[in-house]
């Protein structure tokens, strides 16, 4: 039944990423709103590597947790000082409002689970969000780009995302595999 | 007689050059010499692999915006900030395999001849 019921939010929490790769041409992010969607990403991965120091005993998890913390500090110093340096304000759009909308039910779940079954959805929610994160990226926030800075910025952060996302794989294989995907 | 004051002429010109290019290599020849260095660069290290003379000098230079760590079973360094360098003198001979700490899945290698 908990098996069932953390694949069930697995489920949700993946629907509520899709929120990134729905966005389609016509619905194009500005640069604001760019900086806007980043910013978000960037905040809730922070927070869940927050609740991840706090609640996991796991070597592995908590060296992964910490590094989240400490690479996505970096990036969005570094995404404030570029919008800063461009004049360019962070706006909210649809995107950053489901980003949002979606963690809050992610969070309320890793507070909820404990011991293995916390690392395990942890782990496993990490995979997925910087699997989408990454195809995002790609797909909608670099094309979109208008500021040349701006989108050589995000292309940078390319290799961050996918560095990450090739580490939450090792952990995530280091525990048995992915629980449902 | 002129065929012989050109050879003179061309022989005295050429013999500076040979002489300098016979002499050892200068101090600071040497010390560029023996200084590698690898570039923390988009997740990788530039170049991946190197090969050196034990003796010589490795500085890594984080340009990522995030910090790495250069980790070995026979060195490590500190946690390396953006622009921040951190430099090994070789000493053993060996091929040694390391990784970035924060970022296992980042690997190269270090031939030390």
């Amino acid at each position: 039944m908990k098996r069932l019921k953390a694949i069930a939010t697995i489920g949700s929490m993946a629907l509520g990423l899709a929120v990134l790769p729905a966005v389609t041409k016509a619905q194009a992010p500005n640069d604001a709103q760019i900086v806007g969607i980043v910013l978000a990403a960037d905040q809730i991965d922070i927070d869940y590597g927050k609740i991840a120091l706090k609640k996991s005993k796991d070597k592995a998890v908590r060296e992964f947790a910490q590094r989240m913390v400490t690479d996505h500090s970096a990036v969005q110093k570094s995404v404030i000082e570029l919008a800063g340096k461009l004049g360019v304000k962070e706006e909210v759009s649809p995107t950053s409002s489901g980003l949002k909308s979606g963690a809050a039910d992610i969070t309320a779940k890793l507070n909820g689970l404990k011991g293995k079954e916390f690392d395990k959805f942890y782990i496993d929610n990490e995979v997925s969000y910087h699997k989408t994160v990454t195809d995002a990226v790609n797909a909608v926030l670099i094309p979109s780009a208008q500021n040349s800075e701006l989108k050589a910025a995000l292309q940078g952060a390319q290799p961050l995302f996918l560095k990450h996302l090739e580490h939450a794989r090792s952990v995530q294989s280091g525990q048995g595999g992915a629980m449902a995907h | 007689m002129k065929r012989r004051v050109a050879i003179l002429l061309v022989s005295f010109s050429i013999l500076p050059a040979l002489v300098v290019r016979c002499q050892p290599a200068s101090a600071d020849e040497n010390a560029q010499r023996r200084i590698h260095h690898v570039a923390i660069k988009g997740f990788k290290f530039d170049p991946e692999k190197l090969e050196v003379e034990a003796g010589d000098t490795v500085v890594w230079t984080n340009e990522d915006i995030v910090p790495h760590i250069v980790v070995a079973d026979k060195f490590k360094s500190r946690s390396l900030d953006q622009g921040e360098s951190w430099s090994l003198k070789t000493k053993q001979k060996g091929n040694f395999s390391y990784i970035c700490k924060f970022h296992p899945t980042m690997k190269a290698e270090l031939i030390v001849n």
